[in-house]
């Protein structure tokens, strides 16, 4: 299993059934190996609507706990205007350009 | 739903969404060209953005790929536009022009991929390259100005707005985005606190991506109105439950939040579900009202009332639910306004109605035999009631002229600006109405006359300045009723027709004889012959020699007239005079042997009275009489179609007008005039020539209608036929 899960750079309703995919088979490989947190980077996130941030809200209404390690501008910005500040605000995330 | 139950429900679905995108189409480019001219008008926009949702959100339930890909980048400069960050330019405004005509390619060729070619992707990638070249080049880094704020602050001043929404499961595939939705609000004020709800979003394993299971609370400060933060949501509103409480009294609150729910049935439930009374209350209180002792003549006490008088709630708040209430019984049955019908299922009906007509007649002539005074007078009442649902049905096929003319401010605005001629545009009287199939008929012709008008007639702005004329020309194109017709008239204010010119030309290509000078009237009908073409420079446009003659062989063919009035060096009106309905004519009835014919009134002329000697054969084996010196060449009927019957001592000769001239017809009995229903003739008849189509007569008797100008064709073409 790769150790973190990237994002692709369109996180949208046209890439969403095929994260969704990914992120699914991604999810299962982690829980078989038994690790505490799932860990996703928004790194390269460069478009991102609501359909895309759902699939990271369907990933938290799972069993298994995630953090975000790392997230693009965008994603982070898509998240405070929506109002899911609850995965950005955790300390464990890089945010690139934040302090910009 | 099973998956082939899905897609039979899409194919079966699908030439509506053409027909609905094909409106939606012709809705963007009237509005971009109502935007050019008035750049600022919000509602502009916003209806511009709202259509090309609508085809991006419907394209996508069908799977149109290609259309929601492409739409999503022309939604994205719009949405840019709507912020403000983006402004309208010529430059823009043909970007999208070209846009939207990609877009109805893609509609139309939704269910042919081969229909797709590599051009067609090389135009869209360019376009799409042009697209975001605007919108990511002029994007601020910033977060956009408030656009809302920026308006005329309201005079209550800012205050805090509690907005929840809840969105429906198919939000993202009618192409919809909540994450805008929210970006939008951002930009009216300043967001006191949102929270994104993801309670209901399924577990991974189980979520379909597609579906939207999000629903967002958001308390915005902004001085913006009810309407604006509503028409945030304006895209989503039918599917989204919205709930905005506007920072006001506490009684109002409750009112407000009455107001915004979306369906509810009953007033207790109405009241509990925004807390103006809770459940225990509304159910002590109900079972007040259903022990009230049932005396079937007392009516029992209101609910409303009860829960004034039991359970203190405000009087106004009851006053809110009941008009809420209300105004749920009363939109219900507004919402469809229109029916879509197919239009042969109409035709269908009005070619019965048309028989029963007939069957009518027929009734009440066996009734005037009966001399039975009651039974006659039936009759004629259930006619004149059947004769009242035809028209009423003939009327449903009547669209205004508009949507047509609509059309050509493209046109003219492309045309004129590819012939570098300026030209102000004017439509009148669109409201007119006609039949459906003759507004489709006229179209063409009609876009021939008008580029022919910008073409020929308007001359470049130089021109016009050295003639004393304003710069921009001026093209007009109105529609009225005038006794059963139509008048459509497309008038400009250049330079006129040369007569001088086109006759000079008519003599060099001999459509009139070298040195006979025609009325006025008859040159200026020159243009319409056939391989006539004064252009001095052929365009692109028009001038290649072909078309006009095109055009008035349509409009006659519509049973329609071409007149021109020509002030050379001030201007030409070209006036199109056409019937109402092509299912009905003014006819005028003969009789040769047993067998009836019906003639178009309007292409009468005279009748004339022959002995049948009288008619002589000339050296190509036509028949001709003499009328006032003039050699008229006679259709015999009787020999044309071989009716066998006695002949009669003497004969009538129905002398018609048709495109090719006039010619005569002989007949033997003259019927009179009667408007006559017009059936179409049965595929087996229809490689008869000469006859256009038929009608049954009250006593059941066919008629067939004759076509003049095909039979005038018959006289100068096929010689053979008459002689036989």
């Amino acid at each position: 299993m790769a150790e973190r899960f990237e994002l692709p750079a369109e996180l949208n309703i046209y890439s969403a059934l095929e994260i969704r995919d990914n992120l699914l088979a991604w999810a299962a490989e982690g829980a078989t190996k038994g690790s505490d947190y799932l860990e996703i980077s928004a790194r390269d996130v460069a478009e991102v609507d609501a359909s895309g941030l759902q699939l990271l809200a369907a990933l938290s209404n799972g069993e298994q706990p995630w953090r975000l390690v790392e997230a693009s501008t965008v994603f982070v910005e898509a998240c405070r205007t929506i109002g899911l500040t609850q995965w950005i605000d955790s300390r464990h995330t890089k945010i690139e350009g934040a302090g910009a | 739903m099973s998956m082939d139950a899905d897609l039979d429900f899409i194919a079966q679905a699908m030439p509506a969404f053409i027909s609905e995108a094909a409106e939606q189409i012709e809705a963007i480019e009237t509005l971009l060209l109502e935007l050019e001219e008035q750049p600022d008008d919000r509602e502009l926009l916003d209806s511009l953005f709202r259509c090309a949702h609508t085809v991006k959100g419907s394209a996508g339930i069908f799977g149109l790929h290609r259309v929601v890909e492409f739409t999503h980048h022309v939604e994205t400069l719009l949405d840019k536009m709507r912020d403000g960050d983006v402004k309208l330019t010529p430059a823009i405004s043909t970007l999208l022009l070209q846009c939207n005509d990609q877009i109805k390619f893609l509609v139309e060729t939704a269910a042919d991929e081969s229909a797709d070619t590599p051009e067609q992707k090389d135009i869209r990638a360019d376009l799409v390259v042009q697209l975001r070249a605007i919108t990511e080049g002029n994007a601020p880094a910033a977060a956009p100005a408030p656009v809302v704020a920026a308006a005329p602050a309201a005079a209550s001043g800012p205050g805090v707005w509690s907005i929840s929404a809840r969105f429906g499961l198919d939000t993202f595939r009618n192409g919809m985005d909540p994450l805008s939705i929210a970006r939008y609000l951002t930009g009216m004020g300043t967001v006191v606190s949102i929270r994104c709800g993801i309670e209901s979003v399924p577990p991974l394993v189980n979520i379909d991506p597609e579906s939207c299971f999000l629903s967002f609370a958001m308390q915005l400060e902004t001085s913006a109105s009810r309407e604006d933060i509503e028409g945030a949501f304006s895209f989503v509103i039918d599917d989204c439950e919205l709930d905005v409480v506007a920072p006001e009294t506490p009684e109002q609150k409750l009112a407000r939040a009455i107001e915004d729910i979306p369906a509810a049935p009953r007033l207790g439930d109405m009241l509990v579900s925004v807390g103006a009374v809770t459940q225990d209350k509304l159910d002590q209180v109900l079972s007040t009202q259903q022990s009230t002792p049932g005396m079937p003549a007392v009516p029992k006490a209101k609910i409303g009332d009860l829960l004034e008088a039991q359970a203190g709630v405000a009087p106004e708040v009851v006053a809110a639910a009941l008009g809420k209430q209300q105004k749920l019984r009363e939109a219900a049955p507004s919402e469809e306004r229109y029916i879509r019908v197919q239009a042969d299922r109409l035709d269908a009906v009005i070619n019965l109605l048309g028989e029963l007509v007939i069957a009518g007649a027929g009734a009440t002539l066996l009734a005037r035999e009966t001399h039975h005074e009651a039974l006659i007078e039936a009759n004629l009442h259930m006619n004149g009631l059947i004769e009242e649902i035809r028209n009423g049905t003939l009327g449903l096929r009547m669209v205004p002229v508009g949507e047509t003319f609509s059309r050509f401010r493209r046109v003219v605005r492309d045309t004129a600006s590819s012939l570098g001629k300026e030209v102000n545009f004017e439509i009148f009287g669109g409201d007119a109405e006609l039949d459906k199939s003759m507004v489709e008929k006229i179209a063409d012709p009609l876009m021939h006359l008008v580029r022919n008008s910008l073409d020929h007639g308007l001359e470049p702005p130089q021109e016009r300045m050295a003639a004393g004329k304003p710069s921009a020309g001026k093209l007009v194109l109105s529609a009225r009723h005038e006794t059963g017709a139509i008048l459509i008239r497309i008038e400009d204010d250049g330079r006129g027709i040369n007569r001088e010119r086109v006759l000079q030309r008519a003599w060099n290509r001999g459509l009139v004889e070298q040195g006979v000078v025609p009325s006025d009237d008859e040159i200026n009908m020159l243009i319409f012959e056939p391989g006539f073409s004064t252009a001095e420079q052929v365009t692109n446009l028009s001038g290649r020699g072909v078309g006009m003659d095109v055009v008035r062989r349509n409009i006659e063919a519509l049973r329609g007239t071409l007149r021109l009035n020509s002030n050379p060096g001030k201007g030409l009106q070209v006036d199109i005079r056409l019937p109402l309905t092509l299912a009905i004519i003014d006819g005028f009835m003969v009789g040769v042997g047993k067998s009836k014919f019906v003639l178009p009134l309007e292409s009468v002329v005279e009748v004339i009275e022959s002995g049948g000697d009288n008619v002589r054969v000339d050296d190509k084996g036509r028949h001709c009489v003499e009328l006032r010196g003039a050699v008229l060449p006679v259709v015999r009927l009787r020999t044309l179609y071989t009716v066998e019957s006695d002949l009669p001592d003497r004969v009538s000769i129905v002398v018609v007008n048709s495109t090719r001239g006039k010619y005569g017809i002989e007949v033997e009995v003259l019927l009179g005039q009667n408007q006559t229903v017009i059936k179409p003739l049965g595929r087996l008849f229809k490689t008869l020539r000469g006859i256009s189509g038929s009608s049954i007569l009250g006593n059941g008797e066919v008629a067939l209608i004759l076509d003049v100008s095909s039979l005038g064709e018959l006289i100068t073409g096929a010689d053979t036929l008459i002689s036989a």
